[in-house]
């Protein structure tokens, strides 16, 4: 039996010892993968960035590595590679793949990162992918001014304009909002007896209709600030619970265009989204739309 | 106990043969057990790891091609800049495209030496005179692009962070 035991744990140390000198003691890598996809219009632009090192720990002189960078959307693409050096060599590629879509149809993006030892083959990988809709996606938007709310005159009403490179015509097409993140808001405290502002309503706006109507490529009114009533009760209550003033809150909007394909939609905002602020000063308020391309903002006497 | 040593040493010798005659293989889908993924984890991805990935994604080597110079303009239009933070940014990357290839270059040119006279290099300095140079194109940023494009740069490329990987040390 002791035998047994003997022969399993010198095999068990001699496993060990040749994973470790083809393994991380031999070479431990330090690599880093980045991917991302940007739209304009129908185009989609997607890149894999990969690089790094390793550290060797072990006689790999005869031996060359290299990095590679996949990037395929429905079947076009493929791999782009470093050329090859020594095992420590600092390697950096990236993989780029720009693709026109067509409205309806979902292509399927493949991407994939890998550092290749000539002895040992493939000794780091890492991929994934995803559905990429084509569909007419603005690269562009700014907003305007366009008024107070009328009978809650501290809300500023924001006109944005859309567009693309191709400057083509997104009329009809339905926009959402969303959170891209978690907002702040400064006026509220726990004594409070309103709920905390710190996301958005959840509003949808057809292009080119509604209260911009006549207006090609626009949407709104987006509407940011604090009613009237709110203001009223934080300048009281904030300063009283030792809030000063100016309290406000942000909040960070993603925005969706809305594809022909049923139920599909693109995020067009920068993945952090659009920045809104409402502050509340003693005799006014300060509401701002921090656009992907501008911003502007109405400082309303109250 | 020589039935033992004689066991030992077969064993020895099956798994010598065993890992000589193992074929080098197309290992794919390894993925490296601590690969950090900055969709679950942003806050472990650095700042200068993340602005060195898109820096080096987003820049181009010197006299790009057009499409080079496409794909980089969609690129900073995605991250909302103003026109002319845009060409002020295009800019500033040329100037770090410029500097991290020769420092590449010039680690790689000893590495490879190293590797001739059987010797490994250590690759920490490279990766602090990156960061560093990751830091000093951070500042001149800072400087040039207006307060707001700064600021939006900023927040794109830590929002960016969902998109990254990376192994977990010396980075």
């Amino acid at each position: 039996m002791n035998r047994v035991i003997h022969f399993v744990l010198g095999s068990l140390t001699l496993l060990l010892a040749c994973s470790t000198s083809h393994g991380q003691g031999c070479f431990q890598p330090h690599f880093s993968i980045y991917t991302s996809v940007v739209r304009d219009g129908y185009n989609i632009d997607a890149a894999v960035t990969m690089q790094g090192y390793t550290t060797i720990n072990c006689n790999m002189a005869s031996a060359t590595h290299k990095v590679g960078a996949e990037n395929v959307i429905s079947g076009t693409g493929g791999w782009t590679y470093s050329g090859s050096g020594c095992p420590s060599c600092y390697f950096s590629v990236t993989g780029n793949n720009t693709f026109t879509g067509v409205s309806d149809q979902i292509y399927n993006w493949v991407w994939d990162g890998e550092a290749t030892c000539s002895i040992f083959g493939t000794f780091l990988n890492s991929g994934g992918g995803g559905s990429l809709p084509g569909c007419l996606v603005p690269s562009t938007e700014t907003t305007a001014v366009a008024g107070v709310v009328v009978g809650n005159i501290t809300v500023t009403a924001f006109d944005q304009q859309i567009s693309d490179t191709a400057i083509d015509n997104f009329d009809g097409k339905m926009i959402v909002e969303s959170d891209a993140a978690t907002g702040t808001d400064s006026c509220w405290g726990t004594w409070s007896n309103k709920p905390q502002n710190t996301g958005v309503t959840g509003g949808n706006w057809p292009v080119g209709g509604g209260q911009v109507t006549g207006e090609p490529n626009h949407w709104g009114w987006d509407l940011v600030g604090w009613s009237t009533d709110l203001v009223t009760y934080y300048r009281v209550q904030a300063p009283a619970h030792g809030k000063p003033l100016p309290c406000g809150f942000v909040n960070y909007q993603a925005l969706t265009i809305q594809c022909t394909v049923a139920g599909t939609t693109v995020t067009y905002t920068p993945s952090a989204g659009n920045k809104l602020t409402a502050d509340i000063y003693p005799g006014y308020v300060n509401n701002c739309r921090y656009d992907i391309s501008g911003w502007a903002c109405r400082e309303t006497p109250f | 106990m020589i039935r033992y040593a004689t066991v030992l040493l077969l064993s020895m010798f099956a798994f010598g043969a065993w890992a000589q005659s193992s074929p080098p293989t197309h290992q794919h889908n390894i993925t490296t057990p601590n690969l950090i993924d900055g969709a679950v984890h942003p806050e472990l991805i650095p700042d200068s790891v993340a602005y060195r990935l898109y820096f080096v994604t987003v820049s181009t080597g010197v006299n790009p091609t057009e499409a080079e110079q496409t794909h980089q303009r969609m690129r900073i239009v995605g991250t909302g800049l103003k026109n002319t933070d845009h060409q002020t940014l295009v800019s500033i990357l040329s100037g770090f495209r410029a500097k991290y290839d020769a420092l590449v270059d010039k680690y790689n040119t000893s590495a490879k030496e190293a590797a001739a006279r059987n010797q490994t290099t250590d690759a920490r300095p490279l990766l602090k005179e990156i960061d560093d140079l990751v830091q000093s194109t951070r500042d001149v940023i800072s400087v040039q692009l207006s307060s707001e494009g700064s600021a939006k740069l900023h927040a794109f490329v830590v929002s960016e962070k969902k998109n990254m990987k990376m192994t977990g040390e010396n980075q």
